[in-house]
């Protein structure tokens, strides 16, 4: 759906009883201004993302006197204690969109040919979580307390992928 | 008026038929007629029956229908009652196709060597679904939709008179003015042709569709009939029930309102009609909802986990979603390889489509401001947005869809690019214009229409209930034909015309499941309908030269007509259909050539060509292809970079080296396309998913997928043509209200460069 027909009317929608160049009668015309919002350029940590290092991804059930940032039926994102290391459940903000996203702690891989997922799980001893038939995908998870961004870089320098992306799970898509 | 798939022989206003030439008039006897009835039969679905008349000598025989006292002549063999079509199809064999749920009659009389006799085909008991009479897009009769509604008028006459000083008839005479122009567009006949293909016995049956969206409400009492159980899959990491992906947002769901399109249950005497009636659906709730599962972009394709066996028949993945962001994102191995695994894997190789749409970025799309309005785009009628700035639409493993409206030209917001394969009805914004009639999340209470949908309240709170009533009456709470709020006349958007051409797609597997995903896809460009036949080119003046920016309608070497507003044109179910049935080709295996170019993009130093500022000439660059195959889709890879591509300048300004950037591919057969237009919302630096942005580069292994070229030979010369088409500063009229916070945009004081270039194309073997 048009994202014009979703965005909430403002204070111009009085004023579009002018002619606008988009409809030849757009008498009263739903033209609501846009809300632009602006773009946070700060270079990423890692592909098109900013490690929130002092959020952290935790069960509802977990909350103690933190500030909630965010949180849905049985999770919430809060505030704590500064992050060295990037894992699980760490928050990181996408820099395109400026949303918030937990991280699941895998590493999605696209291998490279005549490489195996198993090649990878032992030269680099990471768990293989999934070898996806008919493709040269696979899904391996970091250690709990390895840090992600230096698996993934480790990963990439194994010379045994094409490609290994940390797996932040969001959707970056928006709806047409 | 559409032909049924009868011979077009059949041109007369009464039927001849030659049982026999011998004939004594003297002995001679009268024909007999006699009565039948129709029953029990679906709307738009034909019905054969054999008519009862007879003469015992054998005479030639000559039948002619009326109605209601009048008679009824055929046209191409097509007699149109008010309530349905009569075809022949032999010397008594007919078909009926009730066009309503109405009941009624056709009188009938045989004459035969001067004698006559009469009769009556009595037509009832028509099982339809009360809303598919306003579905345009199926079939056009110029009905409006809710749309244009004489509330509607009669609330703007109202408002004028109180709050704009008009006199009453000074607002009857503006409105009456606006609403006739407005109604120039409703054309009978500019829809997706489904009566054809419903007509050959094909509603969708043994395919199904899975709804990659917001949601699926399972239980929608129009969309539960055709969804399977427990096969839908809720995406959300904290979901209680992830069998069940329904969104209770209180302002509407969109997928259950794409889903309605594609596959709401057809002559169940509830709500519309999708356009593949009988297509199984399968819904997934991928678009917003917060934190989701692991894996979830392989979920979302198809992969293991996702309850999808590479042997079931899946029709298509149906992406109503994107990108507007108004920069060119780079090409990923990785996503390629996720996103082309319902095509490659599925349906035990045979593939299962992605269709997607092409995004609404024509005038605008949300971080770029006013630039579209401030170059020139909006005015010249060139795209804001291009297909080519998302990578996803820029293989041939996604088939992107344009939006087109009730007279078939093309929406106000659709977005275009040589990606875009095809074009299917989304309308406009069901206000003014028809929009689309779909299913929505049930009851008043949910949904786009009900008193939470965001229209209706954000206009309730702003203009009051009557008002607001008066406009959306479909959707405003109360409307006779939508009491429980169940269904929208708002829908709209290239996320409505995807749904469509899957559901078309959906009829085609459903009509032939022997089809590959690449044969459905050559179906598609070889029966689609050229809308807008008229669509007039934009030719740019630069620096006195010439330069087409969009091409209008271009024809290739290998005879396929081709826009980059429509792709290869509006889809066609009956024609679709009627290929899929009788389909002969055989395209072989999909070849792919290696990755073939120089400079950057290979691996190699920069090409370092300078692409002059405001020059028509630019800069080309040729690569030959050695490779013999015929082309299915083809890429372009390019990096560009310009120093100034940045965040903006000192002086708050940032850089028209984006926006000027215009790209064109010649064919070795000579075909032209245009892959960038300029004037297009390249405002930020190059993006990449695996990288963040890439300050000083305008497209950084920024890829490009042309469908212009499709059918013709690889082999030969191709020449890439970049030209930067302005020298024009101008200031932002938002006043930095943009996602870059800049007051204008400067010309670039030094040219872009050409750092590399490569091709790859994909087809099967030359025959």
């Amino acid at each position: 759906m048009s994202l014009k027909k979703t965005v909430l009317l403002s204070a111009s929608i009085m004023t579009a009883l002018a002619v606008s160049a988009q409809s030849p009668t757009p008498l009263l015309e739903s033209a609501p201004k846009k809300t632009v919002k602006q773009i946070n350029m700060a270079q990423p940590d890692f592909g098109g993302y900013k490690v929130e290092r002092k959020l952290k991804y935790v069960p509802v059930s977990q909350i103690g006197q933190q500030k909630v940032i965010k949180k849905t039926q049985s999770m919430a994102i809060v505030e704590t204690a500064s992050q060295t290391t990037v894992t699980k459940n760490t928050v990181v903000r996408n820099i395109l969109t400026g949303e918030l996203a937990p991280l699941s702690g895998n590493i999605n891989v696209l291998l490279k040919d005549g490489v195996t997922a198993d090649q990878v799980s032992s030269q680099l001893g990471l768990t293989l979580v999934v070898s996806y038939p008919n493709t040269k995908l696979a899904v391996f998870k970091a250690s709990p307390d390895a840090d992600v961004i230096e698996v993934a870089a480790a990963i990439k320098s194994s010379g045994l992928v094409k490609s290994a992306r940390i797996e932040v799970l969001e959707t970056i898509y928006q709806a047409d | 008026m559409k032909s049924l798939g009868l011979k077009a022989s059949l041109i007369s206003s009464a039927v001849i038929l030659a049982l026999s030439g011998c004939s004594d008039s003297n002995k001679d006897t009268a024909p007999t007629a006699k009565d039948l009835s129709l029953a029990n039969m679906k709307q738009w679905v034909a019905t054969p029956f054999t008519l009862p008349a007879s003469d015992a000598d054998n005479d030639d025989m000559t039948i002619t229908f009326s109605e209601s006292g009048s008679p009824v002549s055929s046209q191409n063999g097509v007699y149109t009652f008010s309530h349905g079509m009569l075809e022949q199809t032999g010397e008594l064999a007919f078909k009926y196709v009730p066009l309503t749920a109405e009941a009624g009659s056709i009188d009938y009389q045989v004459e035969a060597n001067g004698k006559t006799a009469s009769a009556q085909i009595s037509v009832s008991h028509i099982v339809s679904d009360p809303l598919a009479n306003q579905q345009w897009h199926l079939r056009n009769t110029g009905q409006k939709a809710y749309a244009l509604s004489d509330e509607m008028k009669a609330g703007l006459v109202e408002y004028y008179v109180a709050n704009l000083g008009y006199t009453e008839e000074q607002a009857q005479e503006l409105m009456d003015q606006a609403f006739a122009i407005e109604e120039e567009r409703l054309v009978p006949g500019e829809d997706i042709n489904v009566m054809e293909a419903y007509a050959q016995g094909v509603t969708g049956e043994g395919v199904t569709s899975v709804v990659v969206d917001s949601g699926l409400e399972i239980r929608h009492e129009d969309l539960q009939p055709n969804v399977l159980a427990y096969r839908s899959l809720n995406l959300n990491s904290d979901a209680v029930d992830h069998t069940d992906p329904t969104n209770t947002s209180k302002t509407g769901d969109h997928g259950t309102s794409v889903a309605g399109l594609i596959a709401a249950k057809g002559w169940n005497e509830i709500g519309g009609r999708g356009v593949s009636p009988d297509t199984s659906l399968i819904g997934m709730n991928y678009l917003g909802g917060g934190a989701k599962v692991d894996q979830t972009d392989f979920l979302v394709h198809g992969f293991p986990g996702s309850g999808i066996s590479t042997d079931e028949n899946i029709s298509t993945f149906n992406r109503s979603y994107g990108i507007t962001f108004p920069t060119a994102i780079a090409y990923s191995e990785f996503d390629e390889a996720v996103q082309s695994y319902p095509a490659m894997v599925l349906r035990n190789g045979k593939g299962a489509l992605n269709i997607k749409s092409s995004g609404n970025g024509f005038i605008d799309g949300g971080p770029e401001g006013s630039l579209c309005s401030d170059n020139g785009a909006n005015a010249l009628g060139l795209t804001c947005y291009d297909g080519a700035f998302e990578p996803s639409q820029a293989h041939p493993f996604y088939l992107s869809v344009g939006a087109v409206i009730s007279d078939g030209s093309h929406t106000s917001y659709s977005t275009a690019g040589a990606n875009v394969f095809v074009s299917a009805p989304s309308g406009e914004y069901g206000r003014w214009s028809p929009a689309m009639v779909t299913t929505d999340s049930m009851t008043c209470l949910n949904g786009y229409s009900g008193f939470f949908g965001g229209q209706i309240a954000a206009w309730t709170n702003f203009y009051g209930e009557a008002f607001t009533r008066s406009q959306y009456p479909f959707n405003f709470p109360g409307h006779e034909d939508n009491a429980q709020c169940n269904y929208t006349s708002t829908m709209n958007g290239t996320s409505s015309a995807a749904p469509n051409t899957s559901g078309v797609v959906s009829l085609i597997l459903s009509a032939n499941p022997e089809l590959t995903w690449r044969d459905v896809r050559h179906i598609l460009a070889e029966t689609s309908t050229q809308v807008d036949a008229d669509n007039a080119p934009v030719i740019l003046d630069v620096n006195g030269s010439d330069f087409v920016a969009h091409q209008g309608w271009i024809e290739n070497a290998a005879g396929f007509t081709f826009n980059t507003q429509y792709g290869f044109g509006r889809v066609n179910a009956g024609e679709a259909v009627k290929m899929a049935l009788n389909y002969s080709e055989s395209l072989g295996d999909l070849m792919a050539t290696d990755w073939i170019g120089e400079g950057t993009v290979v691996g190699a130093a920069s090409l370092d060509k300078d692409i002059p500022d405001n020059n028509a000439d630019g800069v080309t660059h040729s690569i030959e292809i050695t490779d013999e195959l015929t082309l299915e889709a083809i890429q372009f890879r390019f990096d560009v970079s310009n120093a100034e591509m940045q965040f903006g300048d000192v002086n708050g300004n940032q850089t028209t080296a984006g926006t000027d950037l215009a790209i064109e591919v010649t064919s070795p057969s000579g075909t032209r396309s245009v892959l960038l237009a300029s004037k297009q919302a390249l405002m930020y630096p190059a993006y990449s998913f695996d990288a963040g942005f890439q300050p000083g580069y305008i497209l950084k292994d920024s890829v490009m997928l042309s469908n212009a070229f499709y059918g013709e030979p690889t082999v030969g010369t191709w020449t890439v043509r970049l030209i930067d088409t302005s020298d024009a500063s101008f200031v932002a009229s938002d006043g930095g209200d943009n996602g870059l916070g800049v007051i204008g945009f400067a010309n670039n004081t030094v040219p872009s460069k050409l750092e590399g270039v490569s091709i790859r194309a994909f087809g099967h073997n030359a025959q």
